[in-house]
């Protein structure tokens, strides 16, 4: 017989730590509006896939792709590098200096902002950011290193 | 003055803040508006209730095989009433398959036939139940427009098991009647011929069929028309073609310095065989034979790309085409290292091609030194 409050309390902080880093990495992709909408979609699958997913070895890393396919319909390629931050990147902070990064940001590969934005901006480790993107530790090293060069002298800011 | 890093701190907070500001959308989910708990509610509301306390109780009685079917109400297509409050007991002994997660409106038909062209909820109707069953779509707009037709050309020859030939001649080939659209709504397992057992990736190209399917943990993910190398009326050879090109790279695509113009000849072979991706080209590529989108090569310079140009049979001089929107959508499924399997127009398995019959069809000079075929 399944509890089902266990079943809720589990997928709910499942949602806070897992879900959490899996929106993050939706919203580098993507911005702000489908990163969370992709996010929102997969956690909806994540609940309905609840009795696999709880046991597989790289949830993460499998919840990430499927955001990848739920934003897919929302990214029209000729504006993809359009869609980080947001719609509207000056609705995301009124410090001017945040959102010159988050345009700078733009400017880089999708895996770099990736990897730069959930090390240094949310403090995953690199093996945890590896996981949710699929990607290997030292693939991560790579674009963390060389986002923050890029991102540098972009904006001449002191290291 | 702030550091980069103290910088990166304040914008990753930014970010947060302003997700924590979305609200759940579509006007489909009635969800309550706790915004901390806003992706628990909004995941729980988002699922046919019964459908999910049965996978899960079934699940636990141990009969829900791989591959279980797709009912036409799962989530993405059903209204959504439900909250979390009201989710009814989950009890390990319900007898309710999994199938049965339709709510009590049941869907229309479609008032007529549609084709390319056709607009309206009939159109998004079509898109929405492909989408959902992994055909790649586009856009859900309720526009029939050629990435919609892509979609129903995958369909008809992958599901409804019509050879590209006999589909090529069709001249309804397009057309989803309300007679089609029923067959679509049936419970449909689109399951890889090769499982990988994780939660891998990887690409099956069914040649005989022009089709193709990315799978995820053995799930379809994107499912796509694609165009490969021409054949001539039997279906299985490949033709010949002569033409004067212009090499900059070699066959590895490393680039040739000075371009050379050459008159050469080569068969419009895509052969089969169990390959992985080994280089991917971000953007445009203009190879000596015509413009590649994307290239996600697994084969030499053989490859999956995007074409302006994808028409009912095979016409390329080797590589898969696919149309540019499904290329990106292949561009961020896929990685270098996941494995292709391809089903050559002879309709052999992939593992019984020998290396040598694996190999792409190398250019070659043309024997006069001149391009006529």
């Amino acid at each position: 017989m399944l509890d089902r409050q266990r079943t809720l309390d589990g997928f709910e902080s499942f949602v806070a730590t897992t879900g959490e880093r899996v929106r993050r990495a939706l919203v580098a992709y993507y911005g702000i509006e489908i990163g969370a909408e992709a996010a929102a979609e997969t956690m909806a699958v994540a609940w309905q896939r609840w009795g696999e997913i709880a046991v597989m070895d790289n949830p993460g890393g499998y919840l990430f792709r499927v955001g990848q396919s739920c934003a897919r319909p929302h990214v029209r390629w000729r504006r993809r590098s359009a869609e980080f931050p947001s719609a509207d990147p000056s609705s995301v902070s009124d410090d001017a200096a945040v959102v010159d990064l988050l345009r700078s940001m733009r400017r880089l590969p999708v895996a770099q902002r990736a990897c730069v934005l959930l090390v240094k901006s949310y403090g995953f480790s690199y093996r945890e950011v590896a996981e949710v993107l699929g990607i290997t530790e030292a693939a991560v090293t790579n674009h963390v290193h060389r986002g923050l060069r890029r991102l540098r002298s972009m904006m001449e800011v002191n290291p | 003055m702030r550091t980069l890093d103290d910088l990166l701190i304040v914008a990753g907070a930014a970010l947060d803040e302003r997700c924590a500001e979305l609200e759940p959308s579509t006007s489909d989910r009635n969800v309550g508006r706790s915004p901390r708990r806003h992706l628990v509610v909004g995941a729980a509301a988002s699922v046919v209730v019964i459908s999910s306390v049965a996978v899960l109780a079934v699940r636990n009685g141990g009969d829900v095989g791989d591959g279980a079917s797709v009912a036409p109400g799962s989530p993405l297509t059903a209204p959504i009433s439900e909250t979390l409050d009201t989710l009814p007991p989950m009890s390990s002994d319900s007898a309710t398959p999994a199938s049965t997660g339709v709510p009590s409106t049941t869907i229309p038909s479609l008032a007529g036939p549609i084709a390319k062209g056709s607009s309206g909820e009939d159109v998004r109707r079509v898109e929405e139940r492909l989408a959902e069953l992994g055909f790649f779509v586009g856009d859900i707009d309720g526009e029939f427009d050629s990435l919609t037709e892509q979609a129903v050309w995958a369909w008809k020859k992958l599901v409804g098991d019509v050879s590209w030939q006999e589909f090529d001649d069709d001249p309804a080939k397009t057309t989803v009647t309300p007679e089609i659209w029923q067959t679509m709504l049936q419970p449909t397992d689109i399951a890889p011929r090769r499982p990988q057992g994780d939660e891998s990736t990887h690409v099956e190209i069914y040649l005989p069929l022009q089709v193709m399917a990315v799978f995820i943990g053995d799930r379809p993910v994107l499912i796509a028309h694609v165009s490969s190398g021409e054949v001539v009326d039997d279906g299985v050879d490949p033709t010949m073609f002569c033409e004067v090109v212009t090499l900059d790279t070699d066959a590895n695509g490393e680039p040739v310095d000075p371009p050379q113009e050459k008159a050469i000849c080569a068969e419009t072979r895509t052969p089969g065989g169990v390959f992985e991706i080994t280089r991917r080209l971000d953007g445009k590529r203009i190879g000596p034979l015509g413009g590649m989108y994307r290239p996600q090569y697994f084969n030499y310079g053989i490859g999956l790309h995007g074409a302006e140009n994808v028409p009912t049979r095979p016409v390329s001089h080797g590589m898969v085409r696919i149309s540019t929107a499904a290329a990106d959508a292949a561009w961020s499924l896929l990685d270098r290292g996941d494995r292709v399997y391809v089903w050559g127009q002879d309709g052999e398995e992939p593992e019984e091609y020998e290396r040598s019959e694996s190999l792409p069809s190398f250019l070659y000079p043309a024997p006069d030194g001149s391009a006529a075929p």
